[in-house]
């Protein structure tokens, strides 16, 4: 589906584009806004995929991956060179997920969430971004591979370091409150 | 949630929740609207080459002023004009394309015949079709240079 599409788009059909945008863009901002925490990197990279696929969308092979997750290989390098420029006191402006304020009875929901949130962001990013490929975009270990542009056996490995990384942290947090 | 901490399925639990929490999370629509403005500024008729091809392409359009500048053995004698096509058949060779419009030739202008090698994919630079996936594979072409230096056909040799 998203390879036809990209072949339309690639031959001038705009609805065809449009349809493909309206398929992935949700996912690769997602994505972009769990590795960085910052709806203006996010937003910033999920453009720049989808400008990258107009110019070079011809160069796509669909015998090396699916465009999904070609499309999450180029988010993926993006958010990472946006890190590496990043200063901290951008991190702590990016604290915020949900835009708008919460009812009060959603508080303690929210502040789990928030934990689990800032958990993950606290991963180093080779961990951080098969967790989120693996377990909040739900990409199967082989895409996660053709993403990360790594072996399936990697994503396994990192992907359990990565678990085992989370419920220690939040296993501090849990205990922390309970005192 | 056990005792001892946080087992796999608590925090699978969490994952879910944050990943539900982000459920409805898009890109805003002013992103969709600059992606869109780009797609319709890019360029019609089909899919751009990739940058190699068009580089490909300005290489060898190089390659061929500097042979003729530099050669110190013609490639062919020099033709007083170009012979049609079909005054001379061969079974190896596909006839001459003309790369420029009404190719005519003045009172006692000559041209030249060189043989040059190429990757495939610079014969897009001459509106020849080309299949992308053999793209990287030489092939040898007879070109008509004029007195001017402009090449004014191409054929295909096999």
């Amino acid at each position: 589906m998203d390879e036809e599409l990209l072949r339309r788009a690639m031959e001038g059909d705009e609805e065809a584009f449009t349809l493909l945008y309206r398929r992935r863009q949700a996912g690769i901002y997602r994505f972009a806004l769990q590795m960085s925490g910052s709806h203006t990197v996010a937003e910033d990279v999920t453009q720049e995929v989808f400008l990258s696929l107009v110019r070079d969308g011809a160069r796509y092979d669909q015998a090396r991956a699916p465009l999904a997750s070609y499309l999450y290989g180029i988010a993926r390098n993006m958010v990472l060179r946006r890190l590496e420029r990043r200063k901290p006191e951008d991190i702590e402006a990016a604290g915020k997920i949900r835009a708008s304020s919460d009812p009060a009875a959603e508080l303690e929901r929210d502040e789990s969430i928030r934990e689990v949130r800032d958990a993950v962001l606290a991963l180093p990013a080779h961990y951080r971004e098969v967790a989120v490929l693996c377990n909040l975009q739900e990409l199967s270990y082989e895409d996660a591979a053709s993403a990360l542009g790594c072996a399936v056996g990697t994503v396994r490995s990192r992907l359990h370091r990565a678990r085992a990384l989370l419920a220690e942290k939040l296993r501090v947090t849990y205990e922390r409150t309970r005192v | 949630m056990s005792e001892q901490g946080f087992d796999e399925t608590a925090l699978d639990e969490r994952l879910q929740a944050l990943k539900r929490a982000m459920r409805d999370v898009d890109a805003p629509a002013r992103v969709e609207a600059a992606v869109t403005a780009e797609f319709r500024r890019r360029p019609a008729g089909g899919p751009a080459w990739p940058r190699w091809a068009l580089a490909a392409a300005a290489a060898v359009v190089m390659a061929v002023g500097a042979m003729w500048l530099l050669r110190q053995e013609p490639v062919a004698p020099p033709v007083a004009e170009v012979t049609p096509p079909a005054a001379r058949p061969r079974q190896d060779v596909q006839p001459f394309i003309p790369l420029v419009p009404n190719m005519t030739w003045g009172p006692g202008e000559s041209a030249q015949v060189m043989r040059v090698s190429m990757p495939r994919a610079a014969l897009v630079s001459f509106g020849l079709p080309v299949d992308e996936t053999r793209a990287f594979e030489m092939v040898r072409a007879d070109i008509i240079v004029g007195q001017d230096m402009v090449a004014r056909a191409i054929r295909i040799v096999r």
